[in-house]
Order: C-alpha cells, then sequence, then structure tokens
C-alpha cells in the first residue's frame, strides 16, 4: 500500500506547533518515511494563528499537497480556517473543551477572513460555532477525534502519582503527536526514541514527555480504535538526514570554507546565521579545528561592510538576508562589483514590497538582485530549487564568485527555508574548492586591477608581503588609485563586465540550467517552485501527460544560448513562479525569441502546492486556461 | 632594514595638500644653507624670526599640478605649488612705496608682482673670543706640528677665513690660498696669521701671474676642509663664524671681497662671484646684517666655466656701506645711482615681487614642520610650515615611528575630503562607501586580527551618515583606530552644515544659520563604550602624530577627534581663530591659543582598576572636559581603559583558537579538495 498522509498541526504561536511537527516529522522519517514539512505563521511572537503541514510519504515527494488527511487543532482558530481542508477518511484531532466556542470569541481571527467565514456558515445555515463546522467537516466523512487535553494530563497525573504534570500545558505538543500515533497504530517505539533524540540534553525532560507519550499513544489508539487508516513502518533506506531548509546553505558555507558571515536579524535569513553560530566550531582534516566567525551587526549595511572587510582579507565571507535587508546593502554591492571582491549573499526573499508579509513566502526580488545597485557592474544571480541543491549551490557559487571576482548572490526564499525535508546525507567530497586567482605570495611590482587577457586580475589580500592594493569606489587605475581618464575608463569598464561572458562561457551549462525533458509544453522555472512542480509533472505522468521543465539557476549572466537551446523543441511555455510581475517571464521575454505562453503565478505569500501546480497545468494542456492563472491555496 | 617615512608615501598626488616647494628649494640651515630634500628630522632651520628653530618633520608628497615661479627683485627664484603660503606685505599703491607695511601668509597663487616679500635678517648670535678645534693626530702623521686648541677669533683670523673662503683649498696635507701676484698685501697677511695663530710657515711658488701660498698640515687641511667644505662648489663658512656679531663679521667680509670680489668706485658697484650657492647664501646673510641688500644672479655655465653666482651691489646706499666695511674711501661723486629696489627696517628687508609665472609640474615637493615658527627662509622668501595636510603626514609619521611593516597595516577611508586619506599611504589603501568606513574595517580586524587596522573619515561621515556605525563600534571594542577629521562641514559638497558644527552658526558657506545642535563627538564616543578618547588638533603634527601612535597602540577601539580648520568652508573655526589671534593678552601682546593640552595639567585619563568608582570617575571627568570649547579647547586624550574586554577576548570565549587560527589563516581546501569534516553535524542530522 502506498502511503501518502499530510498532517497538520496547528495552534496559536508560542504553543509547540513548531516542537509537535518537528517530533512527529523525526519519528516518521526514523520510520523510513520521505518527509516534507512546511511552517507558515503570522509575522509576530506570541499568540496569531501558526500552523505546519507534514506530509509523508513511501515515494519521493518534493511539495506539499492542498488535501490534509490528518489535522491536530491546538485551538478554535486552527479549526475555523482549516476544517475544510480535511478529506473524506481523515480526521481531526481537537481540544474537546473548544466545541462551544464561536467565531466571535476567537480575537485573532482578522475581520476579512472572519466576515468570509461567517457569510458562508449563514449561506449554509450553520451558526459559526466549532460545533458547527466540525459537523461540516463530519459530513464529508471526517472523522471527528475530540479530545480534552485537559483532562488526560489530569488522569494521567493521577495515575502516575505526578500532579505536577495536571497544569502543563507545555506538554501538548506531545500530546497532539502521541494522539496522532495512536489515532494512526504507528508502534510507539521510535516516538520514543525521537523524544530521546531531541531532548538528550535533559534526561528529565525527556523521561516526562515519554511517560507523557505513552500515556496519550495508548488512550488514543483504545478511544479511536475503529479508525481504519493506520501505518507501519516501513524500509528505511541509510544516510537520510531530516534537514530544515536554512541548513543547507549554512552546511554549504561550513564545507566550502566560508569562515566569516555577519549578519543582522531578519525573517527568514537569519536562522541560517544563528544555525552556523550553533555549529561556529567544527573539525577539518590535518588542521587545527576550524570555526566560523558569526557576528551580528548592527544593520544590514554593516553586515554587507563588514563581509566585504572580512573578503578582502582573503576568508570566503559571506553574509545572509532577506528582502529589506538586501535592500540596504545595495549600494555596496556596487563596491564590492566595482572592486572585484568575492563575496556571497545568501538571498532568503521573504513577500514585499517594503516591509511586505514578513513571514511569508515569495519570489519578489529577482529582478532586484539583478539589478541591485546603481551603475553598470558584474555579478552573478544563482538561484537554488530545493534544499538539497541548496548545499552543493552555496560551494558553486563560492567558486564563482571568487574566480569571477564578483560578488554572487544566491537565491533562496521563505519556502524553503522554512520546510523541512528528507534528504540524501550531504556529501562534502562532492565539492569541489576553487579560488581562482588568489595569491598566496607575491614577487616584483603589484597591480591589484592588472589588465589580462581574461579580463581577472590576480587577487591579493591584506596582510600578504608586497601585495599591497588600493580599493575604491571611485574609477580607478590598474593600482586601484582614482582615476578619471577616459581611456582607462573604457578599459576597466570592460575588463569587469566582460567577466559576465567568460562567467557565461567557462561555467558548464549544466549549472546553469537544468532540464527535466522538455516536451511541447515545457515548463520554466527558477528557485523553490521547482519541488511542486516536480510533484505535479509526476501527477500528470501517471495520466500519460509528459510536460518538460526547465529550472534556470544562472538568472544573471542569463543563460540566454543555452536555454534557447534546452526550448528549441517546445511549442508551449509555463512560466511559473512565486510573484505577481513573472519576473523570469520578463528575463525569458527579454532573451528568447518566443517568451512564455502561460503563466502561473501565486503571490500569496503561501508556498505553492503540486495540487495546484497539476490543475493549472492541466487547464493549459486541456487549452481551457487563461493566460495567467494565479493560485491561491493556504491560509 | 628600518622603514623610512618616505616609505610609507604613495605617489598618488595629494590634491587636497596645499603648500610645498621642489625638492632643491635652499633652506637656511644651521649650518649652512641646504637643498630641503636633504633637510632631516633634528636640524635647525631659520625661521621667520631670524633665528634658527628645529625641524619637527619633513613632509613629502607627489604633486601633479600648478607650481608658482616666484621671482624677486634681489634674490631670485623659490618655486612653490599653489596653497602654499608666503610671508608677503601687499603693494597698496604700483608706483608708490607703501606707507605700512602689514606681513600676512600669502598664498603662492594670490601673490603680485610689486607684492613684498618679508625677508628675515638674521637674528641669532653667539659671540666668542675663541673656537675650539678638536682633532687628533693620525697615527702615521709623525709630521705635522700639533694645533692650539682654542683658536682665537680676532680681525687677522676672520679675515683670514674670508681669504680662504675666496681663494683658499685644501691639496692632501696642504693649505694653499693664491692670489694675484700684485695682491702682496694679501699674501703677507696670509702668511703672518697663518703663522701667529697657527705657527705654520708657508711656501710660495709664483706661476704666470698668480702666486700660492702653501702651508703644510694634514691636522688643519682636516679642520678646514671641515669648516669650509670641500671644493669650490661646497665652500661656505662655518656656523660659528655667520653666529658671531656683526661688527666682528666685516672681517670676513673684507677678506672674502679681496679675495673674489672687486669694487668699482666709478660706477659705484661692487660684486663677488663664487660657484658655491651656499657661500653665495651666506654672503647674503653676513651683507643684510650689515644693511646691504645684495642683488644676486645666476650666471648660466658655459664652456669649462660652472654655474656661478653674482653677489652684486648696486646702489649708492649700500655701496657706501660696503666701501666702510672694505676699509675704502667712499668716492666723492655726481652718480645718482639707482635708488635701491628693496626697503630696509630693523627685522625685514621687504624685497618686491619681480614676477610671478605658472608652470605644471608632476614630481614631488617637500615641506617641513618647524617648532614655535612654524615658518623657515628659502633663498627668496619666508615659506610657512605644513598644516593643512598634516593627518595624513602624522599617519604616516605614526607609521613609520612604530615601524608597522606595510602589509600589516591596513588605512580605511571614507567619502569626503578626508576620503583619499587611504590614496596618500603606502599601506594597504580601502577608500569605502560613504559613511561606512568603520564597517569594512571592523569587517578586517575581525577576520584578520593580525592587522594594523585605522579607519579614518569626516565628521559627517562619522558622525551623520556612519553615526549608528560609530556607536556600534563602541559597544564592540575592537582593536583598531578610527579617526575623525573634524572640519564642521561638508566640504565635497560646498559646505553644508556637518553634525559638529553648531546650532546657530553661519559659516560663509551656509545662506542661513546652521539649525541643528552639534553633536559631541567625545562624549557620543565615552558614551558608545570606545576605550580610548582622545582629540587634536590638525596644525599641530607633532602631538596629532602622537596621538595616533597612543591611539593604534591602545589595546581596544580608539576613537581620534582631529579638530581641522576648513579654509576654504568653515570662516568661524579657523587656523587664526584656534590660534586665538582675535585674543591678545594685553600683557605679552602675543595671542591665546584656544587649544591646550590635558597632558599639560594634573589630567589623569586612564582607568586604574575594575572598580565601579573608579570607572564612574574617569567617564564623568572625560564627559566635562568634552563640553569645554571657544577659549578653552582640550587635547589629548580624554579617556584611556584597558580593563574592558576586548571583543577578539569575547570571541575567545566562543572560539578559543580564534587569535591563533582566525578566519583569514584558515586552510579551507587542497587541491580543490574541501577539507572540512562534516561529519559530527551531519550525525545529529540524521534519522
Amino acid at each position: 500500500m502506498t502511503v501518502d498522509i499530510s498532517w497538520m498541526i496547528g495552534g496559536p504561536q508560542g504553543s509547540g506547533v513548531e516542537s509537535a511537527a518537528n517530533i512527529f516529522s523525526r519519528t516518521c522519517a526514523a520510520m523510513g518515511y520521505q518527509i516534507f514539512g512546511k511552517r507558515e505563521y503570522y509575522s509576530n511572537i506570541k499568540g496569531e494563528h501558526s500552523y505546519f503541514v507534514v506530509r509523508i510519504a513511501d515515494k519521493t515527494i518534493r511539495s506539499n499537497v492542498n488535501d490534509v488527511n490528518i489535522m491536530v487543532a491546538f485551538d478554535a482558530e486552527t479549526i475555523f480556517r482549516h476544517y475544510s481542508e480535511i478529506v473524506k477518511g481523515g480526521a481531526i484531532i481537537y481540544d474537546s473543551e473548544l466545541t462551544d466556542v464561536g467565531a466571535d470569541d476567537v480575537h485573532t481571527l482578522d475581520p476579512p477572513f472572519r466576515s468570509r467565514l461567517l457569510e458562508y456558515l449563514a449561506s449554509i445555515n450553520k451558526k459559526p460555532t466549532i460545533h458547527d463546522v466540525l459537523d461540516l467537516a463530519k459530513q464529508n466523512g471526517v472523522k471527528i477525534c475530540p479530545i480534552s487535553f485537559k483532562d488526560v494530563l489530569s488522569k494521567m497525573a493521577d495515575e502516575t502519582n505526578n500532579p505536577r504534570l495536571k497544569g502543563m500545558i507545555r506538554m501538548y505538543n506531545v500530546l497532539g503527536v502521541s494522539f496522532s500515533l495512536g489515532l494512526l497504530k504507528m508502534p510507539p517505539q521510535t516516538l520514543f526514541e525521537s523524544i530521546e533524540a531531541i531532548f538528550a540534553k535533559k534526561q528529565a525532560v525527556a523521561d516526562l514527555n515519554k511517560k507523557a507519550a505513552n500515556y496519550a499513544y495508548n488512550y488514543a489508539s483504545a478511544t479511536f480504535s475503529d479508525y481504519n487508516i493506520s501505518i507501519t513502518p516501513t524500509s528505511k533506506k541509510q544516510g537520510i538526514l531530516l534537514v530544515q531548509g536554512f541548513q543547507g546553505t549554512a552546511l554549504g558555507k561550513i564545507a566550502c570554507g566560508c569562515r566569516f558571515q555577519p549578519y543582522y536579524p531578519i525573517t527568514p535569513a537569519s536562522d541560517e546565521s544563528m544555525y552556523l553560530e550553533s555549529n561556529e566550531i567544527f573539525d577539518v582534516e590535518n588542521n587545527r579545528p576550524g570555526s566560523t566567525l558569526v557576528v551580528q551587526t548592527e544593520d544590514e549595511i554593516s553586515a554587507i561592510g563588514m563581509t566585504i572587510g572580512g573578503a578582502l582579507t582573503g576568508t570566503r565571507t559571506a553574509t545572509c538576508t532577506s528582502g529589506p535587508g538586501f535592500s540596504l546593502m545595495a549600494e555596496a554591492m556596487g563596491w564590492a562589483g566595482m572592486n572585484e571582491v568575492p563575496i556571497l549573499v545568501t538571498l532568503y526573499q521573504r513577500s514585499g514590497p517594503s516591509t511586505g508579509l514578513p513571514t511569508r513566502h515569495g519570489q519578489d526580488d529577482l529582478l532586484f538582485a539583478i539589478h541591485a545597485g546603481h551603475g553598470e557592474f558584474p555579478k552573478i544571480v544563482y538561484a537554488s530549487g530545493d534544499v538539497e541543491e541548496s548545499f552543493y549551490d552555496t560551494a558553486r557559487c563560492f567558486n564563482y564568485a571568487e574566480v569571477y571576482q564578483m560578488p554572487v548572490i544566491h537565491m533562496m526564499d521563505k519556502f524553503l527555508a522554512s520546510s523541512v525535508i528528507t534528504c540524501n546525507r550531504f556529501d562534502s567530497s562532492k565539492i569541489t574548492i576553487n579560488r581562482g586567482k588568489l595569491l598566496e605570495n607575491v614577487e616584483g611590482d603589484y597591480k591589484r586591477f592588472a589588465f589580462t587577457n581574461d579580463g581577472i586580475s590576480p587577487r591579493s589580500k591584506l596582510g600578504l608581503e608586497n601585495g599591497i592594493f588600493w580599493n575604491t569606489g571611485d574609477e580607478s587605475d590598474e593600482q586601484g588609485h582614482i582615476s578619471e581618464d577616459p581611456e582607462i575608463r573604457i578599459k576597466m569598464m570592460d575588463k569587469r563586465n566582460s567577466k559576465l561572458e567568460l562567467a557565461l562561457k567557462m561555467i558548464p551549462d549544466e549549472e546553469q540550467a537544468v532540464s527535466f525533458g522538455s516536451g511541447d509544453v515545457c515548463v520554466v522555472s527558477w528557485g523553490s517552485p521547482k519541488g511542486p512542480i516536480l510533484d505535479a509533472l509526476e501527477m500528470l505522468k501517471k495520466e500519460n501527460i509528459n510536460v518538460g521543465f526547465i529550472q534556470i539557476k544562472m538568472l544573471h549572466p542569463f543563460p540566454k544560448d543555452y536555454v534557447k537551446f534546452l526550448l528549441k523543441d517546445t511549442k508551449t511555455i509555463v512560466d511559473i513562479e512565486a510573484n505577481q510581475t513573472a519576473q523570469l517571464g520578463q528575463l525569458l521575454d527579454q532573451n528568447l525569441d518566443h517568451g512564455p505562453d502561460y503563466y502561473i503565478l501565486k503571490y500569496t505569500g503561501r508556498a505553492m502546492t503540486s495540487t495546484e501546480i497539476y490543475d493549472s497545468l492541466k487547464k493549459i494542456i486541456e487549452k481551457k486556461a487563461q493566460t495567467r492563472q494565479v493560485l491561491t491555496h493556504g491560509a | 632594514m628600518a622603514l623610512k617615512l618616505g616609505d610609507y608615501k604613495t605617489e598618488v598626488h595629494n590634491d587636497w595638500c596645499p603648500g610645498c616647494v621642489l625638492p632643491d628649494t635652499l633652506i637656511h640651515c644651521n649650518p649652512s644653507v641646504k637643498q630641503i630634500q636633504q633637510v632631516s628630522v633634528g636640524e635647525r632651520v631659520m625661521g621667520s624670526d631670524g633665528l634658527y628653530h628645529k625641524v619637527h618633520e619633513i613632509i613629502t608628497h607627489v604633486h601633479r599640478g600648478k607650481l608658482y615661479k616666484l621671482i624677486t627683485k634681489c634674490f631670485g627664484t623659490t618655486y612653490l605649488t599653489d596653497e602654499h603660503p608666503v610671508l608677503i606685505v601687499k603693494r597698496e599703491d604700483q608706483k608708490l612705496h607703501n606707507k605700512k607695511f602689514d606681513a600676512v601668509w600669502t598664498r603662492a597663487d594670490q601673490i603680485k608682482p610689486k607684492d613684498y616679500v618679508v625677508y628675515p635678517i638674521q637674528k641669532e648670535k653667539v659671540d666668542r673670543e675663541f673656537i675650539e678645534i678638536d682633532y687628533q693626530l693620525k697615527k702615521k702623521d709623525t709630521v705635522s706640528r700639533p694645533l692650539p686648541k682654542k683658536i682665537p677669533l680676532n680681525d687677522k683670523m676672520l679675515r683670514m677665513m674670508g681669504y680662504y673662503a675666496a681663494e683658499g683649498y685644501v691639496h692632501g696635507r696642504e693649505i694653499n690660498f693664491t692670489f694675484n701676484s700684485s695682491e702682496v698685501e694679501f699674501l703677507n697677511d696670509v702668511e703672518n696669521t697663518m703663522l701667529e695663530i697657527f705657527g705654520l710657515v708657508g711656501t710660495e711658488r709664483t706661476k704666470r701671474n698668480a702666486t700660492t701660498i702653501t702651508f703644510s698640515s694634514a691636522s688643519l687641511s682636516r679642520v678646514f676642509v671641515d669648516w669650509f667644505g670641500h671644493g669650490a662648489q661646497n665652500k661656505k663658512f662655518p656656523h660659528f663664524a655667520m653666529l658671531l656679531p656683526a661688527e666682528k663679521q666685516k672681517e670676513i667680509i673684507k677678506g672674502l671681497w679681496r679675495g673674489d670680489g672687486w669694487i668699482s668706485k666709478g660706477e659705484l658697484r661692487g660684486n663677488v662671484k663664487t660657484i658655491s650657492k651656499t657661500l653665495c647664501e651666506q654672503l647674503k646673510t653676513l651683507l643684510l646684517r650689515h644693511g646691504i641688500v645684495p642683488i644676486i644672479t645666476v650666471n648660466k655655465p658655459y664652456g669649462i666655466h660652472k654655474e656661478s653666482f653674482s653677489i652684486q651691489i648696486v646702489n649708492d646706499r649700500d655701496f657706501a656701506i660696503l666701501c666702510k666695511i672694505l676699509d675704502e674711501k667712499i668716492p666723492k661723486h655726481d652718480h645718482v645711482g639707482k635708488p635701491p629696489s628693496s626697503i630696509l627696517t630693523p627685522d625685514y628687508v621687504l624685497i618686491p615681487v619681480k614676477s610671478v609665472e605658472v608652470s605644471n609640474y608632476d614630481g614631488p615637493v617637500y615641506n617641513l614642520e618647524v617648532e614655535d615658527v612654524s615658518s623657515y627662509v628659502s633663498e627668496n622668501a619666508v615659506l610657512h610650515n605644513c598644516g593643512d595636510f598634516g593627518i595624513v603626514n602624522a599617519i604616516q609619521m605614526a607609521l613609520s615611528e612604530m615601524q608597522i611593516p606595510r602589509h600589516k597595516a591596513a588605512l580605511f577611508s571614507g567619502i569626503g575630503c578626508s576620503g583619499k586619506t587611504s590614496h596618500f599611504v603606502n599601506v594597504y589603501g580601502i577608500h569605502t562607501l560613504h559613511g561606512r568606513v568603520l564597517t569594512f574595517a571592523q569587517g578586517a580586524k575581525l577576520a584578520n586580527p593580525d592587522m594594523t587596522v585605522i579607519a579614518a573619515g569626516g565628521d559627517g561621515d562619522g558622525l551623520g551618515i556612519g553615526a549608528g556605525h560609530f556607536v556600534a563600534a563602541g559597544r564592540r571594542n575592537l582593536d583598531l583606530t578610527y579617526i575623525i577629521f573634524n572640519n564642521g562641514v561638508y566640504g565635497l559638497t560646498k559646505g553644508q552644515a556637518s553634525p559638529t558644527l553648531k546650532l546657530g552658526e553661519k559659516t560663509k558657506s551656509l545662506p542661513t544659520p546652521n539649525t541643528n545642535y552639534n553633536v559631541n563627538p567625545i562624549g557620543l564616543a565615552i558614551a558608545s563604550g570606545f576605550t580610548f578618547v582622545a582629540r587634536a588638533y590638525a596644525y599641530d603634527v607633532r602631538h596629532l602624530k602622537d596621538m595616533i601612535i597612543a591611539a593604534v597602540r591602545h589595546k581596544g577601539l580608539a576613537f581620534l577627534d582631529v579638530l581641522q580648520p576648513c579654509p576654504t568652508y568653515n570662516d568661524i573655526n579657523t587656523r587664526d581663530w584656534y590660534a586665538g589671534m582675535d585674543r591678545i593678552d594685553e600683557e605679552t601682546k602675543k595671542p591665546m591659543p584656544r587649544t591646550y593640552k590635558l597632558e599639560d595639567t594634573n589630567y589623569d585619563p586612564v582607568v586604574h582598576y575594575d572598580e565601579e568608582s573608579e570607572l564612574n570617575e574617569k567617564l564623568t571627568q572625560a564627559l566635562i572636559r568634552s563640553l569645554e570649547w571657544d577659549t578653552k579647547i582640550p587635547i589629548g586624550i580624554f579617556y584611556k581603559n584597558e580593563i574592558v574586554s576586548q571583543y577578539d577576548g569575547r570571541i575567545m570565549d566562543k572560539i578559543p583558537n580564534y587569535l591563533e587560527n582566525p578566519p583569514a589563516s584558515q586552510v579551507i581546501s587542497d587541491k580543490g579538495k574541501a577539507l572540512t569534516d562534516l561529519s559530527n553535524i551531519l550525525d545529529s542530522l540524521s534519522v
């Protein structure tokens, strides 16, 4: 039997949604399942609605789907918002004390949603209460599983003679997971092991949680013994990691020798820096212990300034930010471009403009990244499509930065950052490190910006004997001293910008764009839609519909010729991306003879699901689609 | 090998560095006259007051641009950069001499023909009856007679010195004087003097019309070479002779004139010709002390003749004085000679400017820092000290004094008048973005803590657009130095108010008075956590250099606020204002400078021990001093605390081997292979 189940847990921010999802994901992964999880939350510290969807399957999965099978609701809001997503045969586990709560009692329901909900319920003669909406779910064939969390805790406290347990709402997360596993009759042993692993450093907490898990598991499996979906462990592959999205780029940085990262806190990028900092000391072969210096700065301007300063010493230096922070870095990008400083900016995009939807997903910043900074200077913009790729791409980006001596912007996004996935163990031996023309010693007269055949000058670094150089944001001569001479200006501009042509020529095609087969209809996309697209294409394939997919990774300089080549047999191009103005589509229009015919766009701030993409592509194939389809799924 | 100051200079033209002269400009030194490029620190040069003063520093840089050739009526030529200040009396009327003579420092490009160059008459005087000579017989020298230890400086001796300067030379162990055979009186004079004073008997030898009298003494030959130089081109008078009272020096002039000169009683002219420029300048000095203003001309070399210099007396006034010195009768005459073009005062001679010519130049120029008088005397003018570009030079001097290897130092600069600083210094120079200099500098220091990092920027750069970084840097306390060039205006954008300009002040570039309160840089630095806070004044380059050294040596983040008059846009806090030119002390009649040095008071800026009371006391006193302004502006160290932990120490709490294995030193790959071992981290993520 194939397993493909989506499990959702929701509650107010700070109620343990994330840790519950973590325990559940780990337990399922340990049973041999593939995991794709994704967190959605409001921009606040505590109280507003947040939820986590974990999809588990015994095949490769790369995205979420629209349908939810099991939902665990810590609060009424979760039920009001998501009851309709639970499919027939699914189940809702909720705190029975919520039954009488009305929509008006939930003050965190925002007015537009509330009025849509009330309007709908009134139209079908239902009252806006938990009772009534659960009724609707029940009518749809969903099993309703009310459990009094409080009672369970209290009974458990009595039975285990541990009165402290009574008021411990912190235990709700373990209860939620354990109820789910009991309902699905998954063997509890793995759950206990996962708890053990997660609380490895706090044995007492682990023990308490295990007791609670055991009790809750037995309670649910006894109470809902009639539920007919069950999950048994499957064969487990070796060398599987359960990683969160931001860990891919962080580990990539450690592996490829990034030793300095200044950053300023911003959602969703700072998780990466904090993860780097919590793993700041590590082993290096045949060497002393290595370390990454992570410095929190006063703002993103300082972060990029320090990044450049660090890179000038020959240290692989990166920073990590999101749209608003990147806006502040724009001026310094030009300086780095002008002075040919190899820096890496990992850009975790979120929905803009301005503060936009600060905790939500978006791919709004492609054209901004390409054009960031005034004046004309070279930079590389490179995008990863999933977490596993992002590990290896980080190392590539650093090589590009050092070989071509220019800033590289590595495009990531909130969808990638906040997903939890199972993937193959990252393999550092597949990484090569190319430091380009970095000098280790200098003899004779040194000129930092010496004119060379390929436009790339040997690069000295601060502290290198005989390697003294000058940098300036002004136009400069070969030594780096200010020059406004018209002839030098032409030569220097040409030297710097010619490196883009060189990069396109030298970087292997398969690093620039990846083809997953082509056909009459071919999807062209970049970044995180890759997962949902591939899942959707598999769904279509089951119906014997073949659709091609080109993932463009090198967005600037644009691999025009190679993309043209890949699309030579395509009749219909479908552009899929998470923004409103189809930014990749604009690049395709500029660079190809024939731009996209269709656009599938999403800018609600929520990630695309494979279901949505499947549906939209189907419409295109059936010639029922509008040129532009806007996706809306997700609360 | 020790690094010299010049090693820290680049060849970049310093376009905001005014005031310099060509390397071969002759400077009146003690002893002798020297090209400015040969002057060294510690030597003494003549200042505008006619006394000799110590040279603190020699400044040199590359000048690419205009050069002004200042030609005066009497003394020849000096080449100056356009902004170099020269002591000048402005001519009021083109045809008549001035009635009032107020000397002002005037930029070279603003000097007009007929203005008067103010040239000092040597005031320094040391009378002595004897000169002691210190010599040792060479071991093998069994021939030389022992010389007297004390040589009397009587008329005979001085006249003999004049003869020697004109006609003498040393050849091996022989001292020779050559006269025209008819000049028996002079020959006898020399012979008698040498016998009387040194006990040496001369031998004469005549060839054609010339008679040479030779004295054999290896010891005295060495003394003479020492006193008078070697070779005709290097002839000079010993310095002790130059310092004797004018009355005694008459004999020197007499001897010299008899040897090398002539007078024409018919034309009422006198002339001395020499191929030694030094001797020419010295004779000029001697003559000026007697009220004679000679005219100096250069005779171009021709054939076997070298370039020579004529010291001419061309007017009646001067000729009469010369005759008195030479014991010649002034002829009765009805000749009306040229009126003197110069004007004599007791301390100065005022010489009209003949012309100022402009040309282009690309090469090194020099300037000096001179104690007390901030000026020095060239062959035809009094030149002002360095100053405006003192900060760059102070940085170079500080690096040189600390002998920091060039590749171990990095100078970061911001955008503004100060921005180009990094291009003038021959260490790593990173000219960054407006307001961001500290961020780049800290990044480099963090990645490579082995570097000596200095950041420099303007007040707008650091306290306006970059104020956030200023405060944040203070909290970190990284071991680097931050220098702010504080001039109160935004110079590059034509003089808008900067954050340090006082509320209500209106500099000449502002259309209306400043509407913002000023930031207190010292106070802000202290409040932000800087652990070394000091102030210096740009025109006191030596103190500035000392402050830079103290800042660099400080363990932790050092802030140096440099008060820098902006001659172009800030007409309030000018150099004269700082010097207190508007505040004349009634008793001494001298200006009372506005700045004072904290180290000259009993102020102790150092936090000595780790106690709150000590810390609070030192912080408070620094804040109180930071509020002083106007008539009492403290410079020096306000606050110094090495007890607070430095940022690298804080890093080492987390990464113990940070300093021995900092980011820049870590080996990350071997032939392209990544060396980092991720297995521990990956294991923790495995399921």
